[in-house]
Formats: structure tokens, C-alpha cells, sequence
């Protein structure tokens, strides 16, 4: 199914994220002789997207999202000087953040939505902040701080940290209920640490994959069937937001990992569209997964039925 | 005549996002869905321009025996507290207005400033902004003073009331004159005005009938379905098609034609067929198949019994097949299918390499 399902907290950087991924993957990544890029399909949304990114470019950071946004991608590979529109339309749904804070009808609806697009997804991508993730850490292992954040974290308020764990406890709710209704099956879902320029070092880093991993037994559990991934960007370095005003410096080079997500997306949708497809797409497939594997290396680890599936 | 504040806006914790935060239940459920549709829509995010929501873009919706009326602008036009939520987000913006239910048709005078909804505000998102309520239903409201009011007047021949047409209107029309028209009109009718964009204003489930847009200076008319217009060689000067009036043109994921629609797997209309019926030809081979092969085990069955033969075990002679050497086999390895975990005699994952904390190159570079 070309769909792929993005989701996550509140002021997670979703938008920001899709406005830099717009441009890195408009650009292309390239490996050897393999390019993989990506261009909305629809002309309008692309000038959206590159809108959105030179507001930020110009020192603005975009305002909150009022509703969920529906994109339509083309993606685009050259390989061994062959072109070719792998997917035609992708379709990215970019679901608002406080959907499952909404008791009425209408976000018990918008969470049947979310889930049912699950269903039809090749692909979840879960957005999450680093500073979310370093609040919750703060909650209950303050010891795993780096120490230039342990007293900022530690000092917050109380309710702030447990609103932190709360909103990741609310994720591994949805996926449990989606497994339960639908045999334990989920697509690969792959967890996107956004802000990632905020962690000190590698070790907060492994310590917030190892909160993640225990938070969301759903997916990273041992015997949770599930292929799942973590990954960390960021969009630049010592990026800070002082009343929408952006400070810092924007990148969109390959280095901040921004075009993992949507790697993880393609290399999913190809595994599984594989056993469908005629001969020499097959063997088109065959060259490139190996390929991607190699843009992923150093960027991201993969779990699957909660075991370290590789590294990378 | 009831009056209810009907606000759309977000709160200061970020698990909070945009919503409706004055829902009604005192009014057809349907009429309160479709007001928050077209709310929704008009908080569309649109330009990010610094100015672009300091201005108001003031709707008005008649529907049935209930009418919706209010602006679009900037929290902090309203309140400097309001601007900024948990994340550091400013520019939040906010639908403020009220719905009127069972109102005077003819004899209604609506305030025309953004001071007279200053009361409205305070009452609703300033109430709420540091609180963990979701919402307020039912917030009854009085209507605020205003030295500009717009009332019933005579009926405008330019005011479109045909819900399958959007009119626009240039910024040089004078806004009061369409919007008393649109209060004088009998029929359910609507008009937005000041809108920065028209995707404020054309949504997949709405459509304002008349738009008078900031940039825009001539008078047309879109068209907004088709095939249900039914004024459609009478009254179009000029038609726009815009994006928002059909389907673009989408390619198959499968057959790669340029196509109009789409299932919700990227496939067309006639590659879903061409697989419908090639699957079916497929279970009726596999079941040509197995019908012969249980014809052919019954037969040997029934032959068995009648000679009453035994099998030799020593004339049982077990051939080997030609086998594929793995060696042959292109590596394939496929993590989230096929991938093995596959135990040396050290009992260690050979697949699988544990990482070392100096490998974990999960960090994005950091130019501290």
C-alpha cells in the first residue's frame, strides 16, 4: 500500500520536519549509483512545502497546524543510469498532534481514522522531541541526564515530566489497542526522535531508545511480532525557538539523518510489495534494498519481534 | 433568539491542539458540524506572512434557522497572553464568534468590529488557557456593542446563493453591502469577507457562496460541482478551475497511466480488474489442480486395494533430487521478511551484531 501513516505529540516537529524532508528529498540522496528523491505531486503543495522551509530559513518558525494534512509524493529513483517513478503517489498522512486528547466524537473518529489508515499503511512514522523524551527521562532516571541537562530537567515541574510520560503511554495505548483488534499485526513502525540537536550525547540518545523500547512494549517487546525502528534527526544544529523567532543553524544536508524516515518508508513499502511484482522489478528491488541499507548505516537501528534485527 | 459563543482556537499545554472549543448541543447536531467544518476550514493555514492574520476575515453562514457569524485573526489581537503556547509557538489564531439560533430574520443587526468580540474571547480561550478542560459546551453570550453594524437591507442581485458556485468578489467591493444582503436573504446563504486565501473557503466539504479575497480584483465565479450546478451557462462570467474542482490527474502505481482516480492502494480502476481477473483464473487452475490430483490419489487408492500389493521396503529406492547449492542462490536478505537469526556454534546471533557503545552512530552530527 503507498501510504504511509505520520503521527506524534503535539509541537514535535512535525511540520518542520516535512518542510526539510521536502527539501533534502527534492534534492535526492545519493549512494553510489543510486538516487532515491521525492517530489510532491500536486504543484501547490509543493510550493507549501518550500514556503514553509524558507519561513524558517528566514528566521521564523512556522505556526502550530490547525487541521491533518493529506500529501501526495512522487518518488523518484536513478540507478545505474536507469530512471525510474518508483511510486507515482505516496500518500503521507500528517495526522495534528492532540487528536487523542479529544474526548468528543469527533476525535474518537479522527483516532478510528488514524487506525484504520494504519491498516492500509506500508509504513508508521511516530514523532517524538527529544525534550519530551528528556522531560520523561527526568521523571524517573534523572541519573541518565548528561549532567548540563540533569538540573534543567530535574527543576522542571513535576506535572510537566509526567505529561511528557503520559503523552508516550497514550502511543504504546493506541498501538496495543490496534494489535488486539487486528490479529497483532501493525506495518513496520519506525520512531523518529525529532530536535535530536537537543541531546548532549550518544549516551542520552541510547538512554531515550532504551525508555522507548520499555515504554512501547507493543512494538520493541520480545514476542511483539513487530518490525520496528528508531531513529533521531535534527534540522540543523544549536536550533532554538525564542517566541517563533528561529536561532541557530538550519542544515538540510544528509548528516541530521532528515531523509531517514522516508527511506524507511520506501524500503518497507518495496519488501512488501515484492512478492507482487514481475520479474524485473523484482530484480530492480534486489539491487536497491541492499543499497538503502547502506544510506541507513549509523542512522538507525531495527528491531524485529524484539530482537536487534541488524545493525546499521 | 439564543446566542452561543462558537470559538475555534487551541490552549497554552501543547497536548492540546487546535479544536473547538465552545461546542453547542443546543442546536441540530448537523447545523453545529457543519458550522465547525467551515470554522475549521477558515483557520486553514494559510500564508505565514507577518500581517497576513493581524486583519480580521470576517463569515457569516446562514443555515436553516441558525446563523454563524465572527472573525479570524491573531490571539494576541485579543490578548498578548494567548499568543504563545508550551512549545514556544506564537501566532496561534482563532475563529471567535457566535451562532444565533431561532433568530429575526428580518429585523437582526450584527456588530462589524473586532472590539465587540473582545468579551467573547476572555470568556472562552482566555478563560480556558492554563486549565485542562477540552472544551465548554453551550457558552451562552450576549452580543457585544459596535459602532459599525451591518442588518437586513435589500436583497443584491450580485449575491450568489447557489451552493454549487463560489463568487468571488474584488477587494474593492464594499463588504457591508454584500453582508447585509446576505443577512436580508431568505434562503440559506454565506459570505466571507477580507479571506486571505481560498482554501479558506473551498475545503472538500465546504464552500462559502460568496468570497470577497484580499488580492484579488476582478468579480468570478468557480464552480464547485459540476454536475450539480444548475446555473452554469446563465450566470458564469469567467470560470477558475482550481485544483479544488476535480481530481488531478494521478499515475497508477502499477500501470503508471495518468489517471483520475485511484484506490486507497495507488492502484487504477483497470489494473483492479485486470487483477480481479486474474486471480480468479488463478483459484480456478489451483482448483483444476487439486481436483486432478485427488482424482489421481483416489484411483491409486482404489488400485492399492484391489491388487493388495505391499511395498518393499528394500525395493523403496529414494533418489536424489538435483539440488540448488546455497552457494548458487543470490544473497537475498530481506530484515523485515526473511531475516534469520542463525546460531553459531558459539551460540551467538550470527546475524545480528551487537552494538558497541562507540558504534552507535545515532547522534546526528553535532557541531558543537
Amino acid at each position: 500500500m503507498s501510504k504511509i501513516c505520520m503521527f506524534g505529540i503535539s509541537g514535535s516537529g512535525k511540520s518542520c520536519y516535512l518542510y526539510a524532508m521536502a527539501q533534502v528529498m527534492n534534492n535526492g540522496v545519493k549512494y553510489g549509483n543510486t538516487k532515491v528523491s521525492i517530489i510532491a505531486c500536486d504543484t501547490a503543495q509543493q510550493t507549501m512545502l518550500n514556503n514553509g522551509y524558507n519561513t524558517m530559513a528566514e528566521g521564523k518558525w512556522p505556526p502550530a497546524n490547525n487541521n491533518t494534512t493529506e500529501y501526495r509524493f512522487c518518488v523518484r529513483v536513478q540507478h545505474n543510469n536507469r530512471f525510474e517513478e518508483l511510486i507515482p503517489s505516496l500518500i503521507l498522512h500528517d495526522y495534528a498532534g492532540g487528536i487523542w486528547q479529544n474526548p468528543t466524537a469527533q476525535g474518537a473518529q479522527q483516532r478510528a481514522d488514524l487506525l484504520e489508515n494504519f491498516k492500509q499503511s506500508s509504513a508508521i512514522l511516530f514523532i517524538v522531541d527529544s525534550d519530551t523524551l528528556l522531560k520523561a527521562i527526568a521523571a524517573t532516571s534523572p541519573q541518565d541526564l548528561d549532567d548540563s541537562h540533569r538540573n534543567k530537567y530535574v527543576n522542571i515541574p513535576l506535572s510537566s515530566k509526567l505529561r511528557a510520560q503520559q503523552q508516550i503511554a497514550i502511543v504504546e495505548n493506541l498501538l496495543r489497542t490496534y494489535k488486539m483488534n487486528n490479529r497483532n499485526v501493525l506495518p513496520p513502525v519506525l520512531m523518529v526522535i525529532t530536535k535530536g540537536d537537543m541531546f548532549a550525547n550518544k549516551d542520552e540518545v541510547k538512554y531515550a531508545y532504551a525508555y522507548l523500547r520499555e515504554k512501547l512494549p507493543s512494538i520493541f517487546a520480545n514476542g511483539s511480532g513487530i518490525d520496528a525502528a528508531l531513529t533521531t534527526v535534527a534540522l540543523g544544529d544549536n536550533l532554538k525557538n525564542d517566541e517563533s523567532i528561529l536561532s541557530g543553524q538550519l542544515d538540510i544536508s544528509i548528516g541530521h539523518h532528515i531523509h531517514i524516515p522516508m527511506l524507511f518508508a520506501l524500503y518497507a513499502y518495496l519488501d512488501q510489495v515484492y512478492d507482487g511484482c514481475a520479474p524485473d522489478e523484482q530484480e530492480l528491488i534486489d539491487e536497491l534494498l541492499p543499497v538503502m541499507r547502506s544510506m541507513f548505516k549509523g542512522k538507525i537501528v531495527f528491531y524485529t519481534n524484539g530482537q536487534q534485527a541488524f545493525a546499521v | 433568539m439564543k446566542t452561543y459563543a462558537f470559538v475555534r482556537s487551541r490552549t497554552f499545554y501543547r497536548e492540546f491542539d487546535y479544536r473547538l472549543l465552545t461546542p453547542i448541543t443546543e442546536i441540530p447536531q448537523n447545523i453545529e458540524e457543519y458550522f465547525s467544518g467551515c470554522v475549521s476550514q477558515f483557520l486553514s493555514d494559510g500564508t505565514e506572512k507577518e500581517d497576513e492574520w493581524d486583519k480580521p476575515a470576517w463569515l457569516l453562514i446562514k443555515k436553516e434557522n441558525c446563523l454563524l457569524w465572527g472573525l479570524s485573526i491573531y490571539n494576541r489581537i485579543f490578548s498578548r497572553e494567548c499568543d504563545k503556547e508550551e512549545s514556544g509557538r506564537t501566532g496561534l489564531r482563532c475563529f471567535c464568534g457566535v451562532v444565533i439560533a431561532d433568530y429575526d430574520k428580518a429585523n437582526i443587526t450584527l456588530p462589524y468590529e473586532i472590539s465587540a468580540f473582545q468579551h467573547i474571547f476572555d470568556k472562552t480561550v482566555k478563560f480556558m488557557w492554563k486549565g485542562h478542560d477540552y472544551e465548554i459546551p453551550n457558552v451562552k453570550v450576549e452580543l457585544g456593542y459596535s459602532d459599525n453594524n451591518i442588518s437586513s437591507s435589500l436583497f443584491s442581485e450580485s449575491l450568489n446563493n447557489d451552493e454549487n458556485i463560489c463568487r468571488l468578489f474584488p477587494n474593492t467591493q464594499d463588504a457591508t453591502v454584500l453582508l447585509s444582503a446576505c443577512l436580508a436573504s431568505k434562503a440559506d446563504t454565506s459570505i466571507a469577507v477580507n479571506v486571505i486565501e481560498l482554501k479558506q473557503v473551498l475545503g472538500e466539504h465546504v464552500s462559502i457562496r460568496n468570497v470577497i479575497l484580499r488580492n484579488h480584483n476582478e468579480k468570478n465565479d468557480i464552480i464547485v460541482d459540476p454536475t450539480k450546478c444548475s446555473r452554469l451557462q446563465d450566470q458564469m462570467e469567467t470560470v477558475i478551475e482550481t485544483g479544488d474542482n476535480g481530481p488531478d490527474p494521478m499515475s497508477c502505481n502499477k500501470c503508471r497511466r495518468q489517471v483520475t482516480w485511484l484506490d486507497q492502494n495507488g492502484i487504477c480502476e483497470d489494473c483492479i480488474r485486470k487483477m480481479k481477473r486474474r486471480r480468479i483464473i488463478v483459484c480456478i487452475f489451483i482448483g483444476a489442480l487439486i481436483l486432478m490430483g485427488l482424482f489421481v490419489y483416489m484411483r491409486e487408492q482404489s488400485k492399492d486395494s484391489v491388487t493388495n500389493k505391499k511395498v518393499n521396503p528394500k525395493e523403496h529406492i529414494q533418489k536424489e533430487s538435483p539440488s540448488i547449492k546455497h552457494s548458487d542462490m543470490p544473497e537475498k536478505v530481506y530484515p523485515l521478511k526473511n531475516t534469520k537469526n542463525i546460531e553459531n556454534e558459539g551460540g551467538q546471533n550470527e546475524d545480528v551484531q551487537e552494538l558497541e557503545h562507540d558504534e552507535i552512530e545515532s547522534l546526528p552530527q553535532q557541531n558543537h
